[in-house]
């Protein structure tokens, strides 16, 4: 145990300290939201999904039916179905493993483990994971608590919640060097201008015609090859 | 114990199991799915540009559901954008989550609740 854990905490470090301090975001702004102490902590132990658990915790604010979360959420989680594909080779022989090494797979410890010079070996790369998902639970649990124990709920406090999805929304526009997502997401939500539609069905059938329109996108966009035949 | 208010309860611990189900197949996908599926290159292009659009989908359908309820005030979503600007201005700067964080929940308390209020008491009108 010790001799898996020993290499795989420095690896881990880096992420540990980013989801400790934006877990204890989640559960201060889901406590300030009336989610309690507990259902935070027990969201972020079930889930483990990062912005998901955020836009989870928005929905349920604005009276989002669960149906409605849930097709969102799917929407918004769709990108995890590659994050398995570089591990395919190197997969942990245990059932056991494997359904850690799945459940423990977000954004950074996938970040963190395909940016490595050499690949490590299975349990070192679930350890990675685990503690990763250890520091989110702890960070929550931490959060959670000092929302429960603030004198009063403050409004304000929700705006947490907007502020990380701008963050999120500028990180995605940086990683990507792209304003397709912009330009997705304002044609997309003309779709639901007419209609009158609760917020979550809105977010759903936009999520559609988004994915609608980036599909479009990709199929249209000039690749290199038929831009050095129009030259 | 499960607290059971309002929305939150036995059933509200269900979806967060079932969904906690479909996370785990999303993630491993790769497991269970055949590989021309995974090669198609549509989805790639999905991969990296539909969680950003859908974060920016989750501002615009919460302001046309808003205005369809006629609940929208264009005064409060200006200054909320300002806040928002000057925060991610912050976080750009600084790259620190949580300080970016506690800089639009500080602004956002100084404006609703102080200046916001004292523009009220100073007989300012901001309804037409």
């Amino acid at each position: 145990m010790l001799s898996t854990l020993r290499p795989a905490l420095p690896i881990a470090a880096p992420v540990m300290v980013g989801y400790f301090t934006v877990g204890a975001t989640f559960g201060l702004t889901a406590t300030q939201a009336g989610f309690g102490w507990l259902w935070p902590v027990v969201i972020s132990l079930i889930q483990f999904a990062g912005a998901a658990q955020f836009m989870i915790v928005a929905m349920v604010a604005q009276g989002a039916a669960l149906t409605e979360i849930a097709l969102v959420v799917f929407l918004l989680n769709l990108r995890h179905v590659f994050y398995g594909l570089p591990f395919l080779n190197n997969r942990p022989r245990s059932l056991v493993g494997r359904i850690l090494m799945i459940f423990w797979l977000t954004d950074e410890t996938y970040s963190l483990l395909t940016t490595r010079t050499q690949t490590d070996p299975p349990p070192v790369q679930i350890a990675v994971g685990g503690l990763n998902y250890f520091s989110w639970a702890a960070g929550t649990l931490l959060g959670s608590i000092i929302g429960q124990l603030l004198p009063l709920q403050i409004d304000s406090f929700a705006f947490a919640l907007s502020a990380l999805f701008a963050i999120l929304l500028t990180e995605q526009i940086r990683a990507h060097r792209s304003v397709v997502p912009l330009v997705a997401g304002g044609l997309a939500v003309l779709v639901i201008v007419p209609l009158e539609v609760s917020f979550g069905i809105g977010m759903f059938i936009s999520g559609l015609a988004a994915i609608a329109v980036i599909t479009l996108w990709h199929v249209l966009r000039p690749t290199p090859l038929n831009k050095g035949n129009s030259s | 114990m499960i607290p059971d208010e309002g929305p939150l309860g036995w059933g509200f611990l269900a979806f967060l199991l079932i969904g906690a189900a479909g996370v785990f197949v999303q993630r491993g996908a790769p497991y269970f799915l055949p590989r021309a599926v995974m090669d198609w290159p549509v989805l790639g292009t999905l991969n990296r540009l539909l969680p950003g659009t859908l974060i920016l989908l989750f501002f615009l359908v919460s302001w046309v559901t808003q205005a369809q309820a006629g609940v929208f005030k264009a005064w409060v979503l200006g200054v909320e954008i300002a806040i928002l600007l000057v925060s991610v201005g912050v976080h750009l700067l600084l790259r620190q989550v949580l300080l970016t964080i506690a800089t639009a929940v500080a602004l956002h308390y100084v404006v609703f609740h102080h200046a916001v209020g004292w523009f009220l008491e100073t007989a300012f009108s901001w309804s037409p």
